[in-house]
C-alpha cells in the first residue's frame, strides 16, 4: 500500500517550497506596490479588501472550531482543529502568492471578484478537510490496533478516488473558463483553479499525513 | 420499488416539474406569480435578474442644479452621492455603481434593468424635502382627494412644477394674512426629526410615515396640537401633498421614559408613487438638487463578449464533467450527473423565486456549493459501487451506501452553513455587498446541495437500482466493475 504518511517528508518539502515561493512573491509585490497585492482604482476596493480580510479571518477561526466541535468525540480532537488551521493558512498563502505573482507579471489588480474567489477557496478548503478528517476518524475508531500512520494512509486511499474526480470535474470548467474568457473574468477563474489545486494537494497529502503522524507520535 | 420510495419519487418528480416550470423562459401565468407570497404584490414576477456585471443596465448621469460657474462644495456633492447610492441600492436588487464624475459636479449611476424607468427617474431626481404643514380643518375625505397636488408652504421656495397644476383649494377656515402670501404654515421640517421612515401598514394598502421628533420639536408639536386641535397636519414632500391626519388635542410625543417617541402619520400613496416616496424619503434628502443630464443603455460591465465566451466555456466544461462521470462511474456516475443537473435546476429556480440577482459573486457561491454537492454524491457513488461489487442486493446497497456516506456529508454541509451565515452577517453588518451576496448564495446553495445529496440522490438511486438485481449481476460493467 502506498505509504503516504511514511513518505510525508517529501510532501511537506514540496508544500514548504510552494509556501516559500508564495511568500517571496508577496514580499516582492509589497516592495513594488506597497501592498501584498495591488488594489484596483475603484474607491471601494480598499474598504472591500479590509472587510474581505475580516471575512477570511472569521473563516480561519470558525472552521477549526467547527472541526473541533464535530470531531470532539474523536481522540485528540484539538489536533484536528489545528491541522485544519494549518491547511487553510497554506491554501490562503498559496492563493494570495499566486495573485501577487500575477500582479507582478501580468498587472492583475485586486477587486471585489478577486476577494470573493479567495474566500471561495478558503470555504471549499474547509469542506475538503472535513471529508478527509471524517474518513480518518472513522478508520481510527474502527481499527484501534492499527498504527495511526497506516490508518491515515488508508483514509487517504479511501477518499482519493472520488475527491480527485470531483476536483477534476471542477478543473474542467475552470480551465475552460480561464482559457476562453477575457481579462475581467480570467483572474477570478485562474485564482479559484490554483486554489483548488492547492486545496486538493493539501487535503490529501498534507492534512492526513500531518494528523496521522502527529497522532501516531503520541 | 417500495411504497414509501414511490411517494418520495412522486414528490421529487413534482419538485423537478415545478422547478422546470419556474426556470423556463416563458410568460408565466398570473395565478402562478401570485403564489410568491413572500414578495410584495407589485413585485411578484418570475424572472431572472442579472447584475450589472452579467446583464448590463442603464447609465444615468446626474448633474447638480447650480448656476454655471458657481462652485459646489465637494463635501456637498459627496453627501449627494451617498444619498443617491442609498436610493440606487433600494431600486435595484444587485449592486449599483454610483460614482462622482471627474469634474466633481455630477454623479454617474449605473443600474441593472430591474426597475421601471419612470420610478428610477423620479427617485434619482427627487430632492426629498419633507415638511409638516397645517392645512386647517378639512372635511372628511378632502385630504385623500387632494393627494398629489402642489402645496406652497411658508418655508419652501416656489416648487419647480407645472404652474397650471391646481394648488390646494381654500379650506373652511380663512388662512391668516401671515399664511396666505407665503403659503401654508410649516410646523415641522426634516431638520426637526431625528428619524423618519416610510413603511407599509399592516393592511399593506397605504404607507405609514413613522418619525421621531427632536426633544425641542416634540415639545413644540405638543403645544401646537393643543392650540390647533382638529386641524389637519399634512405631510408634504417636495411640495406635493402625500398624507396627513387631524391633530389630536392630547397629542403625546414622548414615550414612558420621557424621551421623544415614535409618531405615525398615514400616507395615501399607491403603486409606483408609494415606491418612489419610500426610496426617496428613506434614503434622505439631497443637499443639492440634481437632474438627469444623460441616460443610455450599457452592456455587461465584464464585457458582453467575455460573458458569452465564459458561459460557453463553462458549458463545455460541464459536458466534459458529465462524460467523465459516466465513463468512470458508469451507472452511479449517470445518477450523479442527474443529481448535479437537479442542483443547477433548483438553484436557478430559487434565484427566480426569492429573488437572487445573478452576478459573478452569485455564480461563485453556487459553484462552491455545487462542488460540495458533487463531492457528496461521488462519495455515495463510490460506496454504492463497492456495495454492489460485494454482491449486496441493490436496495440494500443503496441504503448501506447512503448510510455510510450521509454522516460526513451532513457534517460538512453544517460547517458550510455556519460559515455562510457568518459571511452573510459580516456583509450586512459592514455593508459590503459582495460578501453579503456570497453568504446568501452559499447559504441557499448549501441547503440545496444537502437536499440533492441526501434526499434526491436516495430517491433516484432507488428508482434506478431497485429490482435491477438480475441486470446488475450479468452486467457488472454498469457499476464500473
Amino acid at each position: 500500500m502506498f505509504k503516504i504518511v511514511a513518505q510525508r517528508r517529501w510532501f511537506f518539502i514540496a508544500s514548504g517550497i510552494l509556501a516559500l515561493l508564495s511568500i517571496v512573491a508577496l514580499v516582492i509585490s509589497t516592495l513594488r506596490f506597497g501592498l501584498p497585492v495591488p488594489l484596483s482604482d475603484d474607491p471601494s476596493s480598499a474598504q472591500a479588501a479590509r472587510i474581505a480580510g475580516l471575512a477570511a479571518l472569521v473563516v480561519l477561526v470558525m472552521a477549526p472550531l467547527v472541526v473541533w466541535g464535530v470531531f470532539r468525540d474523536a481522540a485528540k480532537a484539538a489536533q484536528y482543529a489545528l491541522c485544519t488551521l494549518v491547511i487553510l493558512l497554506h491554501n490562503l498563502l498559496v492563493t494570495c502568492g499566486f495573485y501577487a505573482l500575477m500582479a507582478l507579471v501580468a498587472g492583475w489588480e485586486v477587486d471585489g471578484l478577486a476577494l470573493v474567489s479567495t474566500l471561495a477557496v478558503l470555504i471549499f478548503s474547509t469542506y475538503g478537510v472535513f471529508a478527509i478528517f471524517n474518513r480518518l476518524a472513522v478508520n481510527v475508531s474502527a481499527r484501534t490496533m492499527e498504527p495511526k500512520t497506516v490508518t491515515a494512509s488508508r483514509a487517504v486511499l479511501d477518499v482519493i478516488n472520488h475527491s480527485l474526480t470531483a476536483r477534476l470535474c471542477a478543473a474542467f470548467v475552470l480551465v475552460a473558463v480561464t482559457i476562453s474568457s477575457g481579462p475581467t473574468i480570467r483572474p477570478l477563474a485562474a485564482t479559484v483553479l490554483v486554489g483548488l489545486v492547492a486545496e486538493t494537494y493539501a487535503s490529501l497529502f498534507i492534512a492526513a499525513p500531518l494528523l496521522g503522524a502527529w497522532q501516531g507520535s503520541h | 420499488m417500495k411504497k414509501s420510495n414511490t411517494w418520495q419519487f412522486i414528490g421529487i418528480v413534482l419538485l423537478v416539474l415545478v422547478a422546470l416550470f419556474v426556470v423556463l423562459n416563458i410568460d408565466h401565468p398570473e395565478w402562478a406569480e401570485n403564489l410568491i407570497l413572500w414578495r410584495l404584490p407589485d413585485e411578484r414576477e418570475i424572472t431572472l435578474h442579472k447584475g450589472l456585471d452579467l446583464g448590463g443596465g442603464t447609465q444615468y448621469v446626474l448633474a447638480a442644479d447650480a448656476p454655471a460657474g458657481e462652485e459646489i462644495d465637494p463635501a456637498t456633492v459627496e453627501a449627494a452621492r451617498d444619498v443617491i447610492e442609498a436610493r440606487a441600492t433600494d431600486l435595484s436588487l444587485s449592486e449599483p455603481v454610483v460614482e462622482l464624475r471627474d469634474s466633481g459636479r455630477g454623479i454617474i449611476v449605473q443600474l441593472p434593468d430591474v426597475a421601471e424607468s419612470g420610478l428610477v427617474t423620479e427617485s434619482l431626481q427627487a430632492t426629498g424635502r419633507l415638511e409638516f404643514v397645517n392645512l386647517g380643518i378639512l372635511e372628511q375625505g378632502e385630504l385623500q382627494m387632494a393627494i398629489g397636488i402642489t402645496i406652497e408652504t411658508s418655508s419652501s421656495a416656489p416648487p419647480a412644477v407645472d404652474p397650471l397644476q391646481p394648488s390646494m383649494p381654500a379650506t373652511t377656515t380663512t388662512p391668516s394674512p401671515a399664511q396666505a402670501p407665503q403659503g401654508y404654515e410649516t410646523v415641522l421640517t426634516r431638520d426637526d426629526l431625528s428619524a423618519a421612515f416610510l413603511s407599509e401598514t399592516e393592511a399593506g394598502y397605504y404607507l405609514n410615515l413613522r418619525f421621531v421628533p427632536t426633544e425641542e420639536a416634540a415639545a413644540r408639536l405638543t403645544a401646537y396640537a393643543q392650540q390647533h386641535a382638529g386641524e389637519t397636519l399634512a405631510v408634504v414632500m417636495d411640495s406635493a401633498l402625500i398624507g396627513g391626519a387631524p391633530l389630536p388635542q392630547d397629542l403625546t410625543t414622548t414615550d414612558s421614559t420621557g424621551q421623544p417617541g415614535v409618531l405615525s402619520v398615514p400616507i395615501y400613496l399607491l403603486g409606483t408613487r408609494a415606491e418612489t416616496a419610500q426610496t426617496v424619503l428613506n434614503s434622505g434628502s439631497l443637499p443639492v438638487p440634481l437632474s438627469i443630464q444623460e441616460k443610455e443603455a450599457i452592456g455587461p460591465t465584464l464585457g458582453q463578449e467575455t460573458v458569452q465566451r465564459a458561459g460557453r466555456a463553462a458549458l463545455a466544461g460541464l459536458v466534459a464533467t458529465f462524460l467523465l462521470l459516466i465513463v468512470h462511474y458508469r451507472l452511479p456516475g449517470l445518477l450523479t450527473a442527474v443529481g448535479l443537473f437537479a442542483f443547477a435546476l433548483f438553484c436557478l429556480a430559487l434565484c427566480k423565486l426569492i429573488p437572487l440577482p445573478v452576478t459573478m459573486v452569485t455564480l461563485v457561491g453556487f459553484a462552491v456549493a455545487g462542488l460540495a454537492c458533487l463531492s457528496g454524491q461521488l462519495n455515495v457513488a463510490e460506496r454504492l459501487r463497492t456495495e454492489v461489487r460485494l454482491g449486496r442486493p441493490p436496495h440494500r446497497a443503496v441504503e448501506d451506501a447512503l448510510g455510510s456516506a450521509s454522516p460526513p456529508i451532513r457534517r460538512a454541509h453544517v460547517a458550510l452553513l455556519l460559515i455562510s451565515v457568518a459571511l452573510w452577517y459580516i456583509g450586512a453588518r459592514f455593508s459590503v455587498l459582495p460578501i453579503h451576496r456570497m453568504g446568501t448564495t452559499l447559504l441557499v446553495g448549501t441547503l440545496t446541495s444537502a437536499f440533492v445529496a441526501l434526499v434526491f440522490a436516495r430517491v433516484v438511486a432507488h428508482l434506478a437500482l431497485d429490482g435491477a438485481q438480475p441486470s446488475l449481476s450479468e452486467r457488472k460493467w454498469l457499476m464500473g466493475s
